[in-house]
């Protein structure tokens, strides 16, 4: 079978989970695609997938309402072991990609990170993956029995629901004791439409000047635009914007349609959470910035400036 | 307390990638220590020096040249460094395999590792190391303090950060907002020559890579390049407003 | 500490290139880099981009702060205690690790020159001549960066004529104070500096040194000169009132000042070589990396010949500097890893070797002012209307690069020392430059003779190498029979010469260089090529100039025919070799091998 662990959000099923059902249907590997579901009051993100899949196994105990990743690799591990998975994926998020190598090691699996594409060619996994901070697409292959794969956000199209429904298992799991202890969280909830969704993203860098200047510049032009707003990793770090904003190796990756990008430098790291996207806008006072270096269209000038006269120019 | 902290020696971010014969090629270009690894050895460094009693090495796989990204981190202040020599590319999971072998038989009781990257991309070689020794495992921390077995810290989750209390023997893997990590000073590079720097083979560890690796490529993708002068505000935000919904189509 | 290369670098005396041929293993290159050399390397490379590099603006600005702040980082580093004693807190390394931190610290032209006045001309006349009780007050505080030197010896009617200042020195009745009274000018680092080494005739004779800490009165720092560029640094004039200076600041003795002025510049002039690589470097990769994004009828600039001539000339100009700065500076490493460090007179014996090379640094001082000016305007350029506007650091770069050809001694003072020392060793019959000229006199005259057959693949190099010293010989020959001792008075010969000497000793470093790598690097053997047919230009100029004003009617005659036989050669294809390293360039988006 084809292993699909669902990733979902506050009580909603994520679209990385119909983009990997689309990864399994495409690759034609042998057994249902069966869903795996984790955690605690799951049941109506069992049925909603139960409309994609072909099987939904589904684990709802107390000890699975919050992630950790020795729990959740020992769960997947061994309902792919028991259901003689010969492909698991589990999602590009951050904890996807933090639990499935201890699965891969779990079920002496080669792991194909982030993958963009795969291919089954006589039963061996040929997978593209973005390398050198998303600067370079690399092929690789993966030829075992079994192979755990986490599948980019927004590089395959998501699976429509049907109106089939599948049946759905209850599974018992052998769970480790959690060693970790999470003692707080700083979770802040946004009315915006989430970044790695929109379909334009406006950014803000230090080049906005201050925590004030963000909220007029960036959000006041995203307000305009009906878009999500992001942030760099330095006003990040400055404390004028939470980390669930920030784009770039160590945040968030995007792919929007348009990504406009206010007072960034456009460091390789920033680059590599947005480079793919489909049209890149950039305002920057300094013309040598390499942000220009990838824009479609900008301009050099002052942000202070410049973006007023757009949100004016919008409400016209 | 002994502290194992990998070194892997990439490309640096600021140099282009070169591809040639369907592989990046390295040669001539310049090669550092991956960053997000430098937090670690960093780390491991201000545990040592907060009084804790710690002895901090540093392991690095791959080819000889390895060995300048070894002397590095050794003239950052690194007590010894091992090199387990190899032409081959492993795979995280892979190296997984050499990094607890090298864990164990040195004991040590605290791993650093870097949490991407920058060469291969990957995120595994902390978790996937901590899976062999059978450890818990804290991802991109960007805090982090030792009480006695204890750590605790903060590091940064699937939607906002987290505070965490962990038992040694424990993986962290380090991310940017950690520390700021020290250069080596000259006087610390002359004291570095005369640390030690072990040479192992690979081949001591049978260890092969569970994947192969086929092509890659750049695919830089085309811009336009259509950037105005901001000198006349007003004119130049029409422009670009013009430009995005007649030429782009992107807004409305 | 010596490096372990060092030992089969060849010892040669000071002009010696000229005459005598070199094999690869006899000389220093960049590749015989120490392990340790190479980490220093990194760590400055890596302070120059992370923590210099991003405080440009503040720096232009002339924010001392932030240049003070930098500079007592580089000290905390231990990059300005390479030349310092250790019994004074330095580190007492050898001279190739100081230029290379002067090479790769260059990324801004303010910042470079505020560190060099301070680790070169500023610091070292104190270490060479300061006595034990001055060497302990204040060495330690300049190698970590906690105090910032100074060095004072221009005027305003006596830059090049240094000997000529006009500031005296009068010792007090008490005989505790020398009284100083005069003006200096274009004082690096003024605005900022805690000691100044200060030069003034005492009894309005004797050529002296003094250290003057900032803040004794009478010592009143001017107002700072709005220049060209490197506006960063600080340049101030002095002025000296009736300032007291203690005896015991008397650097060295009364009436050797001079000693102490000129020895210091030796070193200033390697060290501007090396930073003019690193200057050269940065404004190469900025000028690459817009080329390369730059569309112009569809297509990147880089993609045109033209665009690529520009990359290529930069880009063997590089090469070159490098093979010639570190070739020089390791056979000064080489001369001083001999040297007994506990013996007591070891600081002069450490100056006699380096002056030993004195044509030399002279060669680097003007050679790489000059490669660095034509990069500049090249790379500026390529920016097309946007390298003249100060949106792109190419105007900087370009500016910047300007004051390497005015101090250290103007670029005409360095042409005439280059002939003049090497006349005057060979008249003092210290250099066998007459027996060699008389050699090229007697080939010549039998007539042409079968050429000495090379092989490998510089063998064409080689040739054009073995014709230039000869030609630069017979040159030489032609212009001392011509003038005799008055040919210091024909400055456009000298220079003319000095010239072919400047490319004969730059063409040899970069052939031995790119053959001590042995193939490893192909585009090493591309660019010693293309640089090759240009040098040799610039010597057929020369020559030509040369024979002209020195010989006419049927001398003249027979002097071209010879002339045409030593420079006969084939043309290389440099329209190739330039496509092929503009190519590798611009892929690596930077300097590369
Ligand atoms: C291991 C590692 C991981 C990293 N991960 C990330 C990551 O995930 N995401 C990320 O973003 N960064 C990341 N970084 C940091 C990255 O290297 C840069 O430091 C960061 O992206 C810079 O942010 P910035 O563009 O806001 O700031 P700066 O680089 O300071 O740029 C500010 C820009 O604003 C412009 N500006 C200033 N004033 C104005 C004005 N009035 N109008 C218009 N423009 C103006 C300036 O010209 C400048 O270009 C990482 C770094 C490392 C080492
Ligand atoms: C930014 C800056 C920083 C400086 N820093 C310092 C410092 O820290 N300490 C210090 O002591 N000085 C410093 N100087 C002074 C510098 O060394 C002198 O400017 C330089 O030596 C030239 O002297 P001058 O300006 O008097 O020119 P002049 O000597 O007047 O020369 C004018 C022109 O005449 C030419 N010329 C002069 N004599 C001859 C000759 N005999 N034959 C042929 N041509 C000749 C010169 O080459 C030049 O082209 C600095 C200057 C500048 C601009
Ligand atoms: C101070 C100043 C005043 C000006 N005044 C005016 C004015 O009054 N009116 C006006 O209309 N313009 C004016 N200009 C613009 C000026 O004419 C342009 O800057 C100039 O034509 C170069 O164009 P560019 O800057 O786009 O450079 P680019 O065309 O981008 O050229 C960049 C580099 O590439 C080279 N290059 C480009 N194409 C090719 C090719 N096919 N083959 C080989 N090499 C190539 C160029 O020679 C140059 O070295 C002014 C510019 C400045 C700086």
């Amino acid at each position: 079978m084809i292993l699909v662990v669902v990733e979902y959000a506050n009580g909603k099923v994520s679209k990385s989970t119909y983009e990997m059902v689309g990864c399994a249907r495409q690759l034609g590997r042998e057994g249902p695609v069966t869903a795996l579901v984790l955690g605690s009051g799951v049941a109506a993100i069992a049925s909603e997938v139960a409309l994609v899949f072909d099987q939904v196994l589904v684990a709802d105990h107390v000890d699975l309402a919050q992630y950790d990743a020795e729990v959740w690799a020992a769960a997947v591990a061994q309902i792919a072991r028991e259901g003689e998975a010969n492909t698991v994926l589990v999602g590009g998020s951050r904890s996807g990609r933090e639990y499935s190598p201890r699965v891969a090691v779990k079920l002496d699996a080669p792991l194909l990170e982030d993958a963009i594409s795969v291919v089954d060619a006589n039963g061996t996994l040929t997978a593209e993956r973005y390398t050198y901070l998303a600067r370079v697409t690399e092929k690789v292959e993966a030829d075992a029995p079994v192979v755990v794969a986490t599948i980019k956000q927004g590089a395959f199209t998501a699976a429509l629901p049907g109106n089939q429904v599948a049946e759905q298992f209850d599974v018992d799991l052998n769970l480790p004791q959690r060693r970790v202890q999470i003692t707080g969280k700083a979770t802040e909830k946004s009315s915006r439409i989430a970044l790695t969704e929109a379909d334009i993203v406006v950014s803000g860098g230090r080049g906005v000047g201050s925590a004030e200047g963000f909220a007029t510049l960036v959000e006041g032009l995203a307000d305009q635009l009906g878009a999500a707003v992001g942030a760099t990793r330095a006003i990040v770090d400055d404390g004028w914007r939470p980390y669930q904003e920030q784009v770039g190796q160590t945040g968030k990756t995007v792919q929007p349609k348009a990504y406009i990008a206010i007072g960034i430098s456009g460091a390789v790291q920033h680059l590599s959470g947005m480079s793919k996207s489909k049209c890149i806008v950039a305002i920057n006072k300094d013309a040598d910035a390499p942000i220009f270096k990838i824009a479609d269209y900008g301009i050099v000038g002052d942000a202070n400036r410049i973006v007023p006269a757009m949100i004016a120019e919008l409400q016209k | 307390m002994r502290i194992l902290t990998l070194v892997r020696q990439v490309l640096d971010a600021e140099e282009s990638v070169r591809i040639r014969d369907g592989e990046v090629d390295l040669n001539g270009s310049k090669l550092i220590v991956d960053t997000m690894d430098e937090y670690g050895v960093e780390q491991a460094l201000r545990v040592r020096e907060s009084g804790v009693e710690a002895e901090v090495i540093a392991l690095a796989v791959g080819p000889e040249r390895n060995q300048d990204a070894l002397r590095t981190v050794l003239a950052m202040g690194a007590d010894r460094a091992i090199h387990v020599m190899t032409e081959l590319a492993l795979d995280p999971i892979s190296l997984s395999q050499v990094v607890a072998q090298v864990a164990q038989k040195e004991n040590v009781e605290l791993i650093f590792c870097g949490g991407q990257q920058a060469d291969w991309d990957s995120h595994a070689l902390g978790a996937a190391t901590a899976e062999r020794l059978q450890w818990p495992q804290i991802t991109w921390t960007n805090g982090l303090e030792v009480h006695g077995q204890t750590l605790m810290g903060k590091h940064d989750a699937e939607d906002g950060s987290e505070t965490f209390s962990v038992e040694l023997p424990t993986v962290i893997t380090t991310q940017q907002g950690l520390n700021e990590p020290r250069y080596p000073t000259v006087p610390n590079i002359m004291k570095a020559k005369k640390k030690e720097l072990r040479v192992e083979t690979l081949e001591e560890f049978h260890v092969g890579p569970k994947l192969k690796f086929l092509s890659a490529e750049v695919q830089a993708k085309a811009r336009l390049h259509k950037i105005l002068d901001g000198k006349d505000a007003p004119a130049a935000a029409a422009e670009l407003v013009r430009l995005l919904r007649n030429e782009a189509r992107v807004i409305a | 500490m010596s490096i372990p290369a060092a030992a089969t670098i060849k010892r040669v005396t000071g002009g010696s290139f000229l005459i005598e041929d070199l094999r690869p293993e006899d000389i220093f290159t960049l590749e015989d880099l120490s392990v340790v050399q190479k980490e220093i390397a990194r760590t400055t490379v890596e302070f120059a981009e992370k923590q210099v590099q991003p405080q440009i603006p503040a720096i232009e600005e002339k924010n001392f702060e932030v240049t003070k702040g930098l500079l007592r980082r580089a000290g905390e580093l231990g990059l300005m205690a390479i030349d310092v004693p250790e019994e004074y807190g330095g580190l007492a390394m050898d001279k190739v690790t100081s230029a290379l931190i002067s090479d790769k610290i260059a990324v801004c032209g303010s910042f470079s020159v505020a560190f060099s006045a301070h680790v070169g001309i500023g610091t070292l006349p104190l270490v060479w001549y300061g006595s034990a009780a001055q060497k302990k007050k204040y060495l330690a505080k300049l190698a970590t960066g906690e105090w910032i030197a100074s060095y004072a010896l221009s005027e305003a009617s006596s830059g090049s004529d240094a000997m000529n200042i006009r500031t005296q020195a009068t010792l007090s009745s008490d005989g505790k104070h020398y009284v100083l009274n005069g003006e200096k000018m274009w004082i690096s680092n003024a605005g900022m500096a805690n000691l100044f080494t200060v030069f003034a005739k005492v009894d309005g004779e004797k050529f002296s040194a003094f250290l003057i800490e900032a803040g004794t009165p009478g010592l009143k720092v001017g107002p700072e000169e709005h220049k060209l560029g490197i506006r960063g640094s600080s340049t101030c004039p002095l002025v000296l009132a009736d300032c007291q200076v203690p005896v015991e600041n008397l650097l060295g003795e009364v009436g050797k000042g001079h000693h102490i002025a000129f020895n210091i510049l030796n070193v200033g002039r390697y060290k501007l070589g090396a930073a003019a690589i690193g200057g050269a470097k940065y404004a190469f990769r900025n000028g690459i990396r817009y080329a390369k994004e730059r569309i112009a009828f569809s297509k990147p600039i880089t993609s045109f010949g033209l665009v690529q001539e520009k990359i290529a000339d930069s880009g063997a100009g590089i090469f070159a500097m490098e093979s010639l700065v570190y070739r020089i500076v390791g056979a000064i490493d080489a001369s001083l890893a001999e040297l007994d460090k506990s013996a007591p007179n070891v600081t002069q014996e450490i100056q006699k070797r380096i002056e030993e090379f004195a044509v030399e640094c002279s060669i680097i001082k003007v050679w790489c002012s000059e490669t660095l000016d034509r990069l500049v305007d090249q790379m500026l350029q390529l920016h097309g209307g946007y390298g003249y506007v100060e949106e792109y650091s190419a105007e900087r770069s370009y500016r910047d690069a300007r004051i390497n050809k005015i101090f250290e001694g103007t670029n005409e003072i360095n042409r005439l020392i280059i002939t003049g020392w090497m006349m005057k060793r060979a008249m003092q019959g210290r250099l066998a430059l007459l027996p060699a000229i008389q050699r090229v006199m007697d080939e010549v005259m039998a007539g042409p003779s079968p050429r000495e057959e090379r092989t490998g693949e510089l063998a064409d190099q080689h040739a054009l190498l073995a014709s230039a010293k000869k030609l630069s010989l017979f040159c030489a020959g032609a212009a001392s029979q011509k003038y005799g001792a008055a040919l210091a008075d024909q400055q456009e010969v000298m220079g003319a010469l000095a010239d072919m000497i400047m490319e004969v000793l730059v063409l040899e470093s970069t052939i031995l260089r790119t053959e001590k790598m042995q193939s490893r690097s192909p585009l090493a053997v591309k660019m010693t090529k293309y640089y090759a047919a240009r040098s040799f230009r610039v010597l057929e100029t020369a020559a030509e100039r040369v024979i002209g004003s020195v010989a006419e009617g049927d001398m003249l005659r027979t002097q071209m025919t010879i002339y045409r036989r030593l420079a006969k050669h084939d043309a290389e294809n440099a329209v190739a070799l330039g496509r092929d390293i503009a190519a590798a360039m611009t892929e690596a988006g930077r300097y590369t091998l």
